[in-house]
């Protein structure tokens, strides 16, 4: 009597964890697979259109234009914030750094920011009129009036934003790598910018890759800073695809094509971890 | 197993997908010394204030039962609505209707299922308000809501500005170009245009006599006259734009800081704009600037095509169907907004222009004198005007429509589309995306 | 042992890179702080960085012209709800999957960590469903049901577990102790360390969330924090410009807690990020 308690016992300790996985993540998807073949404005009956959702997608340009957008942000936060979290994480690590506290207090507290607090503070910054960063310029420059200069505001918060939260990564994975390698270096003549390159960076690689794969995921889903500081706009120019989403199926109530935008969405982010995941069990082996 | 419970779950949401929401409304006659309470949901808390004053009055002199009135403030009363309903939610009575998001009703003719057909309480009584604001909120020839303000666009301007460089208070259209040239010469601009909204655009098409939609909800922009009139409009804009006589903002900047500060350095020398402008940021805006302003007709084209003025916004307020106190409901918003009392009563207390001639023709509208703009007496100027406003017809694709010229204005802006290229790029995604 | 050398030029030019770009991080924090303090003409002129004096209008103004008492309370109810959930529900099943022996145990986990891979926002709309037909919205639940078994979580709540020594459990097992007395009495208190750091993780996420609570809140009294801002500033009502003032203090206000939070307790916190990054 008491064996059969016991095998059913951890049945019921991950029951609640896979209740709330099935009906608020896994049943949720399906859901939204599903709808991305239909019509639905949430009010009367769903109407099954096959295809046309994404054949519409396809040939939509605003679409296309929120895929370069999501792209641009996934790109600058890849190239730019990935390369300067690793100098702050250097800098971090170094026993140089004066002042070791106060710097990771500044560089690590917007990572639990509002990213509406923040938005809307850069919001003001950037502000035509008043906003600091003209006047310490000295010229009025539109920068979420203008199409092409919007994408700056945008960024900036995005760096400002993962900066810290990158270099944390960085920081543990430099505290991982055995001073051994560094001693074995030294002796071999190895200067400072020697070892850095024989030595830090090649410890570094599969951690720089489990960070790149984070960044690129959590970029490609932006959605809080480019909604508060331009609301996609102007002319689509900030907008992101989780913006066009939201903008399809929350005020336009187009379900059934903001799901289908998941869809493509879920296919992209799912192929990255996907690869991710592989990569990773191949590089423990 | 997995498998068996998402299908079920597919299936289970599937199937209550099916049930559609139907109230059964029973109507409900208060006993003596009840109170009712009518759920009221707005997106302004001035209405709100507006409605607890006249159910105050409506009290005092009611001997059967009282009313109160229970306020919730939103952003979107009409997602909310939609999204009530759906949840099986508590549904107000009244409900305060902004007009851009009544199409978003008109699908799928929801509007029945939501809102009351108030053609036959309204009557006769048609006739006796500006015939233009009943258009906002019709459906198939009924109309569901009374609107809360004229809107009505006029001029305001600073005549010291125009003064000092000589130039002459314009009348038309085509003067107002020149005036903007001759005012840009000297580094200031006649008016606004926004950048990512269609405010502007809209305001003035409507005014030279086009629509975007038929009686019928059919987008009739890409059409003969209707599209005329667009082009018509965009070209005198794309003028004063190359002359750099308009102040280009963006769309939610129209109510901050860069007007007014342009206002009083004198960089700004005024804006066509409608009623609701004056006391919600014009005033606001530039309370030190009292006494130095002045109202004047808008500008009109010099062919005589169109009206003398025109309309921009306004808020309807709808009974629901699934109201129960649908008469008492009634008797409200009847006297407060179609009394020549309650009408005079709104103009005062929130300050938006009254819908009904007669009140517009009161001398408490017309012989007002307004410090602010040096004791002009500018009610007289909307009164004069508002035989004269245009309609706008609404449509499903509405939404769509106003994405499409948010989307695209800033490349007409920019002088990346020409007229006709704007007018047809936005007939074309609206058309493709309404169909979605 | 890493001997303390020269300081280098290299190791100036470091710290002053680091400290002008500290200056660029704490920008927006100081212009938050100080525009919470200003009077809106001073916002709009040019002239002035910090404030002329502390004028603390904007709180006055906050608190009387928004439900903003009520938004703070909202937020940490659902705070507090979504990870006192979140830590029951992750500890018993990275627990469970740990500890116990049973059939599809690797399969179950493996599925269940999946979930990374679902991205969010493609939720959104079916979750938005569910809740409208479930008469959930506008409310606290909704808020917090879907983010009580977050898959790293379960992760960090595995690992952890296995810290807990066999021997421990089979003694106790040993003398008669049922599986959750066990779990409660002697698994809990050695994994107190990935409780905090999920805790803290998941308090913070469940405090800044915008997305979902954007979609499923959609009246005034029952929004969290982040909508309420958001709706300050774009909700267009008759009568004033843009209420910077009152935004920057609510911003200010927002951004307190889960800072004073994160200083206090930075262990835990990075900790409980980097446990999948780096190999233990």
């Amino acid at each position: 009597m008491r064996t059969t308690m016991y095998k059913k016992t951890p049945y019921f300790f991950i029951l609640p964890a896979y209740l709330v996985f099935l009906v608020f993540m896994f049943g949720p998807m399906v859901f939204s697979l599903v709808v991305s073949f239909f019509n639905w404005t949430g009010i009367k009956s769903p109407k099954f259109t096959g295809m046309e959702n994404l054949k519409g997608i396809f040939t939509d340009s605003v679409f296309w234009l929120s895929v370069r957008n999501t792209l641009l942000y996934s790109a600058v936060s890849l190239f730019i914030v990935v390369p300067l979290s690793l100098l702050l994480a250097l800098a971090l690590d170094s026993p140089h750094l004066r002042g070791r506290l106060a710097v990771r207090a500044i560089y690590f507290a917007p990572i639990v920011t509002s990213t509406v607090a923040i938005s809307q503070t850069f919001l003001m910054l950037f502000n035509t009129d008043f906003g600091l960063i003209n006047r310490m310029l000295g010229i009025p420059i539109d920068w979420l009036g203008s199409r092409s200069l919007a994408l700056v505001p945008v960024l900036v918060v995005v760096i400002w934003r993962w900066l810290g939260l990158t270099s944390i990564y960085f920081l543990a994975g430099l505290q991982g790598i055995d001073r051994e390698l560094y001693d074995a270096a030294r002796v071999d003549g190895a200067g400072t910018l020697q070892r850095f390159f024989s030595v830090t960076l090649p410890q570094l690689r599969p951690m720089t890759f489990f960070v790149s794969m984070i960044i690129l995921i959590g970029s490609l889903q932006i959605f809080d800073e480019p909604q508060i500081l331009t609301g996609g706009g102007p002319s689509n120019a900030t907008r992101s695809v989780v913006q066009y989403l939201y903008l399809r199926g929350f005020t336009q109530f187009r379900f059934g094509y903001a799901s289908a935008i998941g869809l493509v969405l879920f296919i992209a982010i799912a192929s990255f971890s996907a690869v991710q995941m592989r990569l990773r069990k191949e590089s423990d082996l | 197993m997995k498998k068996c419970i998402s299908m079920l779950l597919v299936l289970m949401v599937a199937a209550s997908l099916l049930m559609a929401g139907g109230a059964k409304e029973t109507s409900i006659t208060p006993k003596k010394g009840e109170t009712v309470t009518i759920k009221l949901w707005t997106h302004d808390d001035l209405y709100r204030q507006f409605f607890q004053k006249r159910i105050d009055m409506m009290n005092a002199n009611n001997k059967d039962f009282q009313i109160a009135l229970d306020a919730q403030i939103m952003p979107n009363t009409i997602t909310s609505l939609i999204t009530a309903s759906v949840a099986g939610e508590a549904l107000p009575d009244l409900i305060g209707v902004e007009q851009g998001w009544f199409p978003t009703l008109m699908e799928d003719s929801n509007v029945d299922t939501f809102l009351v057909d108030l053609t036959d309480k309204i009557g006769d009584r048609y006739n006796d308000y500006v015939q233009g604001r009943w258009a906002l909120y019709n459906y198939e020839g009924k109309i569901y809501g009374l609107e809360s303000a004229l809107t009505a666009s006029v001029l305001y301007y600073q005549p010291a500005i125009f003064e000092k460089y000589g130039v002459a208070i314009p009348t038309t259209w085509e003067d107002y170009i020149e005036a903007g040239k001759k005012l840009a010469a000297n580094g200031v601009k006649i008016g606004v245009m926004d950048n990512d909204s269609s405010g502007i655009f809209s305001m003035m098409f409507l005014q030279r006599g086009g629509q975007f939609f038929d009686q019928d909800g059919k987008l009739v922009l890409g059409e003969g006259k209707n599209r005329e009139a667009a082009i018509k409009v965009l070209d005198m804009l794309r003028q004063a734009l190359d002359a750099n006589a308009l102040q280009v903002v963006l769309g939610n900047e129209f109510w901050g800081s860069t007007i007014p500060t342009a206002f009083s350095t004198g960089k700004l020398a005024g804006m066509v704009a409608p009623d609701w402008y004056n006391a919600s940021v014009l005033q606001p805006g530039v309370k030190s600037m009292a006494g130095s302003w002045r109202v004047a007709p808008m500008p009109v084209w010099k062919d005589g095509s169109g009206y003398r003025t025109s309309v921009w916004g306004g808020t309807g307020f709808a009974i629901t169907q699934s109201s129960k106190i649908k008469d008492i409901v009634w008797d409200v918003l009847d006297d407060a907004y179609m009394s020549l009392d309650g009408q005079l009563d709104r103009y005062k207390t929130i300050g938006f222009y009254p819908t009904m001639y007669e009140a517009l023709d009161s001398p408490a509208v017309t012989e007002e004198e307004h410090s602010f703009f040096g004791g002009q007496k500018i009610g007289a100027v909307f009164a004069d005007v508002a035989l004269e406003t245009p309609p706008l017809w609404q449509s499903p694709a509405r939404p769509f429509l106003l994405q499409a010229m948010v989307d695209n204005l800033p490349l007409f802006i920019e002088g990346k589309l020409s007229s006709g290229e704007f007018v047809d790029t936005v007939v074309k995604v609206t058309e493709r995306d309404a169909k979605l | 042992m890493k001997k303390k050398t020269r300081f280098s030029v290299g190791d100036w030019v470091m710290n002053i890179i680091v400290w002008l770009g500290g200056l660029f991080m704490l920008l927006p924090f100081i212009w938050m702080v100080s525009s919470s303090f200003k009077t809106t003409e001073e916002i709009f002129q040019p002239a002035t960085f910090l404030p002329k004096s502390l004028d603390g209008g904007n709180y006055a103004r906050l608190f009387s012209n928004w439900p903003f008492s009520r938004w703070i309370l909202n937020s940490l109810i659902v705070a507090l709800l979504t990870t006192v959930l979140a830590l029951f529900i992750t500890s018993l099943a990275g627990y469970a999957f740990a500890k116990f022996r049973f059939k599809g145990r690797g399969k179950l986990f493996t599925i269940l960590l999946s979930s990374t891979m679902i991205p969010f926002p493609i939720l959104v709309v079916p979750l938005f469903v569910i809740t409208s037909r479930l008469g959930m919205t506008n409310s606290i639940i909704a808020l917090v049901l879907p983010f009580i078994a977050p898959p790293i979580g379960i992760f960090l709540m595995n690992q952890y577990s296995s810290y807990v020594p066999n021997a421990l459990l089979d003694a106790a097992k040993i003398d008669g102790a049922g599986d959750i007395r066990i779990f409660v009495q002697i698994a809990l208190p050695i994994m107190v360390p990935a409780l905090a750091s999920l805790g803290i993780i998941t308090f913070i996420n469940s405090w800044n969330n915008f997305l979902w609570p954007l979609v499923a809140i959609r009246q005034e009294l029952s929004m969290t924090l982040p909508i309420g801002m958001a709706n300050m500033l774009t909700g267009v009502s008759a009568g004033s410009a843009p209420p910077y003032g009152p935004a920057m203090a609510a911003s200010t206000l927002v951004c307190i807690p889960t800072v004073a939070i994160f200083l206090a307790v930075q262990k835990y916190y990075i900790s409980g990020l980097t446990a999948g990054a780096v190999k233990q």
